[in-house]
């Protein structure tokens, strides 16, 4: 059925339920499994008028970027545990400084997945009550099926 | 992994794509699918209008019982155990989530458009609000 499906997450815990959900399905289906992190990158205010904006040192944005790798990195490892308990293997994907949506889409596109799975929401978001940002914008996307966990 | 799947159509084209996707997903996890179609029912309205608007909800009834039958003869075809429910309901979306909960199933498979909205823009509304309101996981095909 699907050969290839692409787990998003970003480490809250309807991403985690995702993970999981996504795991199993791919066992059933003997499917290949990439895992997905993206980290967006660093506000800069440049300001306006009078008032006063904030630009990133290079140190500031070097400090960024470390800690950034380091939670995707987190992230990442946790859903290698989970996979490695179903007994699957999955390519670990850490994408930084991007918008996630857009990078999940391009992922899927690029890795040829046939299914994208991800929390209903993510770490934002008023729960239960509405669909995630991430998750509205790849499902409006439209060019791979999404399969949307609670 | 799922053993009963919830598949919504109303008749268009797009809905006939979750259709597709949803039994071909059944067929290869041998998971039983239930088709369910929901038919809108006018607002109370009197007057000169009221038989044109009985005969409208004859035809959808009607259509409702077709697609559902021919739903039923590809899950047949394809081997797929099947059953199917004709709802009435001024909201879909509640429609499809009770009958979810109300048959046990385990994954709802949809297309993002029905026969409104706007095209590859949005997504469709019902598909939307089933997606706000279940508790089961929803598989959206494009």
């Amino acid at each position: 059925m699907y050969a290839h499906i692409l787990l998003s997450t970003d480490g809250s815990d309807v991403a985690r339920n995702g993970l999981k959900h996504g795991i199993a399905l791919a066992k059933a289906l003997n499917a290949k499994v990439t895992v997905i992190a993206v980290t967006e990158p660093l506000p800069i205010d440049y300001g306006g008028g009078h008032a006063g904006g904030w630009i990133p040192s290079q140190q500031e944005v070097d400090a960024f970027d470390a800690a950034s790798k380091e939670r995707a990195g987190k992230v990442l490892d946790e859903a290698r545990t989970m996979a490695d308990q179903i007994g699957i293997s999955a390519k670990l994907l850490h994408v930084p400084n991007a918008h996630p949506a857009t990078a999940i889409i391009q992922a899927a596109r690029s890795g040829g997945c046939d299914l994208i799975v991800m929390g209903s929401h993510g770490r934002r978001g008023l729960k239960k009550l509405f669909l995630g940002s991430q998750t509205s914008e790849v499902l409006a996307d439209g060019s791979v099926p999404v399969l949307v966990v609670h | 992994m799922y053993r009963h799947i919830l598949i919504p159509t109303d008749g268009s084209k797009l809905a006939e794509r979750g259709v597709t996707h949803g039994l071909a997903l059944a067929k290869s996890l041998g998971a039983k699918v239930s088709f369910i179609f929901v038919v809108e029912p006018f607002a109370e309205v009197s007057g000169r209008f009221l038989e044109a608007i009985a005969t409208y909800a004859e035809l959808r009834k009607e259509q409702a019982k077709s697609v559902l039958d021919s739903a039923a003869s590809s899950a047949r075809t394809a081997g797929v155990s099947c059953e199917t429910i004709q709802g009435e309901s001024g909201q879909p979306h509640q429609a499809i989530i009770a009958a979810a909960a109300d048959k046990g199933c385990d994954l709802i498979v949809m297309s993002s458009h029905g026969r409104s909205g706007l095209s590859a823009l949005l997504i469709g509304s019902v598909t939307n609000k089933v997606l706000a309101h279940a508790k089961t996981p929803v598989l959206v095909c494009p």
